[in-house]
């Protein structure tokens, strides 16, 4: 699981069927200083995660494949969770 | 999946027999700068497609064992493309941030 930053999303009209009402979001991931860190990934959002909010990315393809419900899925990155913002928690 | 710009294409009459009327594209992957200043990409891969990519278009490149998924045999592939991207919206950074 990476730490990453939602900084934009993609529209797509010719897709993999299982993508068919996605929202495909954009995630930078970052290293421990907060910099970007590799490729900006499309990914799954069953949360509802508003732009530039921290989350956490997870890499596990079977469950994506669950969430699309399609078991020929090429889905692997989503959004598994949302990181409460500094100065959230006492 | 990665967001990459296809730059060319592959042609091979020697292959896995797996592999039947398949186009194979070469992709630059985006590199965590490359929204912004357009180039800084990473190192070109080359991706399985069966949407019909062109050069000079936006890809959606799934890799790693998902990109197996798709198919029906077992197919020796590690970058599929899945998706042909029309409109990317990409923020750096937070404008609201202080």
């Amino acid at each position: 699981m990476r730490l990453a930053y939602i900084r934009g999303y993609v529209t797509s009209t010719v897709k993999h069927p299982s993508f068919a009402g996605q929202r495909l979001l954009i995630a930078q991931p970052v290293d421990r200083e907060d910099k970007p860190d590799g490729s900006p990934q499309i990914v799954l959002d069953p949360l509802g995660t508003a732009l530039h909010e921290k989350v956490i990315l997870c890499s596990d393809g079977s469950w994506a494949r669950d969430y699309v419900k399609d078991p020929r899925s090429p889905a692997r990155w989503w959004v598994m969770g949302i990181v409460d913002p500094e100065g959230s928690v006492a | 999946m990665r967001i990459g710009s296809v730059i060319g294409r592959v042609t091979l009459s020697e292959r896995h027999p797996a592999f039947k009327g398949e186009r194979l594209l070469v992709v630059l992957p985006w590199g965590p700068r490359t929204p912004v200043t357009g180039k800084d990409h990473e190192y070109s891969i080359v991706a399985y497609d069966d949407l019909g990519a062109g050069v000079g278009q936006d890809v959606g490149i799934c890799e790693s064992t998902e990109a197996t998924r798709p198919f029906t045999i077992p197919t020796p592939v590690d970058a599929y493309c899945a998706a042909l991207i029309d409109t990317v919206f990409y923020q750096a950074s937070d404008p609201r941030a202080v």
